[in-house]
């Protein structure tokens, strides 16, 4: 038998990694054979490294199983990596619903609030951050009218975030910061506040008057929540 | 064989191959990654690839899913005894996919020790422990070893009742191993109670300690694997033929692995590890049982009672230990068939079979009933007179039943008035009692009775001096039974109207006092102990299931208020905003409208309930209008959608792949 070797083709596990790469699969055509046998070299075919195992003959339907073994390991492979992969990027990178359960915080029976007098009262209110609960002091201004006519106000100046206070003297609310004047009714009076003093969302039950603590944007003229 | 005259780098390989191959080259000059995936990836295997063989890859897998779940998990997971139990919860409810980390986690636990098992019947079966295998085989055993070490640690990690239990009695079965007992359960204790240090402890051990040696000692038995190969079949037949590694075995490897990733998708969409609500160390009435891979030690401990118990506890997992080490050195015969290694093969049968019929015996026992019905009948003495029979109608119509229980039926809150008829008081003292308590107690919490005509008061006299059936259900909780009750609440209402007198409490107009939701409306409580603790607690005023019908006299609505339907003001059918809603009313009480008999008791303010069994009580009410507490808040995929459309996709890939593989043939056919 004539023992010439001719190399028809290579496939594409070659042209990936290379021609030495073990997984090339060499097509090799010995004359005077009449059927096309292929060589399924595992290591370095160039060269005269070739094993025993390597020089093995392999029918072509053989060398199919295997590329369609290998095709099989790869899309299966990326099955696991789909099906696994989403779960893993989204548990980090999604977003995490959050319950939306305002509850608003007992601040004080009204009979207790002067008529036309701001008083600042501290209350507290239920505070979650991740599975964390807790309660966090704050305190709001409230202005009684009369005992169904009250305001409450966020303690935070709507310019830059200070803490302004009641100047009863002259009857205003003034920020220490930078001089933001408010009215008794949160009018700005002078000052680069650009909007009044904000609103709480309030309830009276049972003579009680009940807060929801919320807070705003700074600095602009809009009054706009900020969510957790 | 000729010489290679040509190489055809023309057709699909450009100049794209070169450039790959210079770098691939480059690569392999610094770092044999060549040489590395060949020892990974060439082996021959004798007999060829065969599904028997895939049980170790496949363990491997699950292991490798062990470490990517169980590091995800802790982006979230916080071990201490406060949170632990919250942020498993935040992470499994309200986290993307949480609930998959999770189940995947948690079943792949479960499926490394079947997968575990099977592998090493398999290399039993196989004699593949032999000559020059024993060491590998030690290794193996060691790793299962260090596989049930991180079941047993990881278990306690939710620090929920059922993992809080467990790790409790395994932490009491290591100390009764002699001399080494007391130290080994301080040292995983951190003391000598169950607490925080035992958490650090576990977690240390279940996330750093073990699986770091199982990392090292799989790399040992993979070498080892590696360095013997496989063992083959045992006819010489079979074993003429060999097959490859790359890529016979691993296709077969990774069908395996993807049937039971899907499989372990399926468990978490479908059988999710269940809530047992945060552990409780004063809960008397959860029975830990073991996991099921503990099963058959906690059946064989049931053989020996008494003092015999050290043999159930260290005796008998010492043998099986030893046996499983000395399986090699027992069988050196270097024969593999198994039918003629029949006295080996049949000791492994019984082995096996005795586990496994303990572990189904276990499944299937139920713990000692260590409550009898809660339901005894009072009618089962002979009535006296009529009045007896009237004055039992006011007791349960009025309201009294809801407080006071006679012959087990009825409320804790009150005394058991069951031996009433014996302590010699009189009718006038009683009629005082029941119109005016404070004049016998100064501190009595006992709403007058004022309502009651005086033929009721009459009739109920009768009946709570008539001889009633011996209380035999036993007190629900020794350390908090009705006496402990009262004193606690006379105490805080002593000190709460010295503090304000006058203030009145604030109600709602359906009752509800606008106190903060506590601690309990943020845990995911348990339904089946919610419903243990409502039968304890609530049932008597609530009525069975909370479908209400227990009349409250005095108050607008003439009765109880039904929980099952609850009060639409109070539904939501957001799991939290619902909790919240009665947590509210659990916590610190209501009294309802007008003048009532009855009123809700503040159960969280006087710590009747902890915060816990109030968590458990929430998800049980819940779950009486048909809200899930522990429903999946995401905006993904539900988990029965995600393992829906994980199948679609896998079969469509099979289907791709079958018809490739047809044409693939019909061409090679063809040519």
């Amino acid at each position: 038998m004539q023992s010439v070797v001719q190399l028809e083709n290579c496939y594409s596990d070659p042209c990936t990694f290379g021609e030495e790469f073990r997984f090339a699969k060499i097509k090799i055509v010995y004359s005077g054979e009449s059927d096309t046998l292929v060589f399924a070299a595992n290591t370095i075919v160039k060269g005269t490294n070739m094993t025993e195992r390597n020089t093995e003959n392999i029918s072509k339907k053989e060398l199919s199983r295997r590329g369609f073994f290998i095709l099989l390991s790869g899309t299966l492979s990326g099955f696991i990596a789909f099906v696994l992969g989403i779960p893993l990027i989204a548990s980090i990178l999604g977003t995490v619903n959050k319950v939306k359960n305002k509850i608003f915080s007992r601040l004080t029976p009204i009979n207790t609030v002067p008529i036309l007098n701001p008083v600042n009262l501290n209350f507290v209110t239920a505070k979650t951050d991740a599975f964390i609960k807790s309660v966090e002091p704050q305190d709001a201004w409230v202005i009684k009218r009369s005992n169904f006519d009250i305001t409450v106000f966020s303690p935070i100046c709507p310019h830059l975030g200070c803490r302004y206070a009641w100047n009863s003297k002259q009857k205003l609310f003034i920020c220490p910061c930078h001089n933001s004047v408010f009215d008794i009714n949160g009018k700005v009076i002078s000052g680069p506040a650009p909007r009044g003093l904000d609103t709480l969302p309030k309830k009276i039950q049972h003579n009680e008057l009940y807060v929801l603590w919320e807070r705003f944007k700074v600095g602009i003229p809009q009054k706009i929540v900020m969510e957790d | 064989m000729g010489e290679i005259q040509s190489w055809n780098t023309s057709k699909n390989c450009d100049g794209r191959l070169e450039m790959v191959s210079k770098i691939w080259q480059w690569i392999n000059e610094r770092i044999p990654l060549k040489i590395m995936l060949q020892v990974g990836l060439d082996e021959e295997i004798p007999g060829g690839a065969s599904f028997f063989y895939t049980l170790g890859s496949a363990t491997l897998f699950v292991f490798a899913l062990q470490v990517v779940t169980g590091v995800w998990q802790l982006f979230y997971y916080v071990p201490t005894v406060d949170h632990a139990y919250n942020s498993l919860s935040y992470l499994r409810i309200f986290v993307p996919y949480g609930w998959l980390i999770h189940g995947l986690h948690y079943w792949g636990g479960n499926a490394m020790i079947v997968l575990i098992a099977l592998h090493m019947v398999r290399v039993f079966v196989w004699g593949a422990y032999k000559k020059p295998r024993e060491i590998t085989w030690l290794i193996g055993v060691f790793l299962l070893f260090l596989v049930i070490g991180m079941s047993f640690t990881g278990a306690a990690l939710p620090w929920d009742e059922r993992g809080y239990w467990a790790a409790e009695v395994g932490t009491s079965i290591a100390s009764t191993i002699p001399f080494i007992g007391g130290v080994l359960e301080s040292l995983l204790r951190g003391g000598n109670f169950m607490g925080q240090l035992t958490l650090s402890r576990f977690f240390i051990l279940h996330t750093a300690i073990i699986p770091g040696i199982a990392i090292i000692i799989i790399a040992a038995h993979l070498t080892a694997f590696r360095n013997f190969g496989s063992v083959g079949p045992w006819s010489n037949k079979k074993r003429k033929t060999s097959g490859a590694f790359w890529p016979d075995q691993v296709a077969l490897d990774i069908i395996v692995v993807t049937l039971i990733l899907l499989l372990l998708i399926a468990l978490s969409a479908f059988n999710p590890p269940p809530f047992t609500g945060p552990a409780d160390p004063l809960d008397t009435s959860f029975t830990p049982k073991p996991e099921w891979n503990f099963l058959f030690l906690y059946e064989t401990l049931k053989f020996f009672p008494g003092s015999l118990e050290i043999i159930g506890t260290v005796g008998i997992p010492t043998v099986v230990v030893l046996l499983l080490l000395l399986v090699p050195f027992l069988d050196r015969n270097p024969e593999h068939n198994p039918l003629k290694r029949l006295p080996i093969i049949l000791s492994g049968l019984v082995l096996v079979t005795s586990i496994l019929v303990l572990t189904f015996i276990g499944y299937y026992s139920h713990p000692p009933e260590n409550q009898q019905s809660t339901k005894p009948v009072i009618n089962n003495l002979k009535k006296s007179s009529l009045s007896v029979v009237s004055g039992e109608k006011v007791f349960e119509t009025y309201g009294c039943i809801a407080c006071h229980s006679i012959s087990g039926k009825g409320g804790k809150i009150g005394p058991d008035l069951t031996n009433e008829w014996q302590r010699g008081r009189s009718k006038k003292w009683i009629i005082r009692q029941l119109l005016a308590s404070k004049k016998n107690y100064p501190n009595s919490i006992m709403p007058p009775y004022t309502m009651l005509s005086k033929k009721q008061l009459s009739d109920l006299v009768d009946f709570l001096l008539n001889r009633h059936a011996p209380n035999t259900v036993p007190p629900v909780n020794p350390s908090r039974n009705a006496d402990t009750l009262l004193v606690q609440k006379l105490n805080k209402i002593n000190k709460s109207t010295s503090k304000k007198v006058g203030v009145k409490q604030v109600e709602i107009k359906n009752g509800k006092k606008l106190g903060p939701p506590e601690l309990a409306a943020g845990m995911i409580g348990n339904i089946a102990h919610g419903d243990l603790l409502f039968l304890r607690n609530c049932e008597s005023c609530h009525g069975i299931n909370g479908k209400g019908g227990i009349s409250n006299p005095g108050s607008l609505s003439g009765e109880v208020p039904p929980l099952n339907p609850i009060d639409r003001g109070l539904y939501n059918k957001n799991p939290q905003i619902f909790a919240n809603n009665i947590d509210r009313i659990i916590q610190h009480g209501s009294t309802p409208p007008g003048t009532p008999a009855l009123k809700m008791f503040d159960y969280g303010d006087s710590h009747t309930l902890t915060q816990k069994e109030i968590s458990h009580l929430e998800a049980y009410i819940l779950h009486l209008n048909g809200v899930n507490r522990a429903q999946i808040e995401t905006n993904s995929f539900s988990p029965e959608q995600y393992f829906i459309v994980s199948a679609i996709i896998l079969l469509i890939v099979s289907f791709l792949l079958f018809f490739i593989n047809l044409y693939k043939k019909k061409i090679s056919n063809d040519s």
